[in-house]
């Protein structure tokens, strides 16, 4: 699987492009690729808390595409995007398994601990939006965006 | 396994030593740790090794302490980090178990229970 920092384009600064199998042991490398390069961002925000939340939310989101679009079948391949523009990040999923939502309407305000149940609630709560579109050929996208502005 | 287990004065103290508990590794977790549910176990789970949780891995600790519960044990949590504290307070784990500075403090609840 291929891992490649990237040039800008237009306003838009691509961070980096992380190719992964759809599979749980690659949760780690996913996080570990994350805070490598949102680490070395300026912003306004508190960059601790900013990537501690990103972090989760990607998590989260990237286990859904693993365990509901692609069913856990390594041969499929995930392409992570992570990219700046202003004041905003934005990651993107792209997958070619099954076309999968989530859905706004689905998320509690708050829960209680349980076994299950919870990512949704978890990625409502760290980052600003999620879209889920269809990509180009075919694939499919989930895109999370997160402001690095305090207090937007 | 990456969980370390000794008993200590009627305590378990259960040392998770997972950089990450998440959906990846959290059925190994669980395998770790059915070890100690037995009757009336108290037990400590320290998290001062773990780095992150997500949602999966705070599953597998729900799971844990309601199998101790359901065998009249017991589950406090210790060690946590500063992340992993922020994820327990989103979900508000603190209505759900016991949350300490570290295995000492812990241990100390159970003995002057």
């Amino acid at each position: 699987m291929t891992d490649s920092a990237t040039t800008p384009t237009t306003s838009s600064v691509e961070l980096y492009r992380l190719q992964t199998a759809a599979d749980l042991s690659e949760l780690t490398r996913i996080r570990h690729r994350l805070r490598e390069s949102v680490a070395l961002l300026d912003g306004s925000v508190d960059l601790p808390d900013f990537l501690n939340e990103l972090e989760l939310a990607v998590v989260e989101t990237a286990t859904n595409v693993i365990r509901h679009a692609c069913q856990c079948e390594p041969a499929r391949t995930l392409t992570h995007i992570v990219s700046v523009d202003g004041g905003l990040l934005t990651y993107e999923i792209v997958h070619d398994g099954i076309t999968f939502e989530g859905g706004d309407g689905d998320v509690p305000e708050e829960i209680e601990p349980a076994e299950g149940g919870m990512g949704l609630f978890i990625i409502a709560q760290c980052v600003d939006s999620i879209s889920y579109c269809p990509s180009c050929d075919g694939l499919q996208a989930i895109v999370l965006t997160k402001s690095l502005n305090k207090g937007e | 396994m990456e969980t370390t287990i000794e008993k200590v004065e009627g305590v378990v103290i259960v040392t998770a030593q997972y950089e990450s508990i998440d959906a990846g590794t959290v059925t190994d977790f669980k395998g770790d740790v059915e070890a100690v549910i037995e009757d009336g176990a108290k037990v400590v789970l320290d998290l001062s090794r773990v780095e992150f949780v997500d949602s999966a891995g705070l599953g597998g600790i729900v799971w844990f302490l309601k199998q101790l519960a359901a065998q009249g044990g017991d589950l406090k949590v210790c060690g946590v980090c500063s992340s992993v504290r922020a994820l327990f307070e989103l979900i508000r784990m603190h209505r759900l178990l016991a949350i300490y500075n570290d295995r000492d403090e812990a241990q100390r609840a159970y003995q002057s229970a």
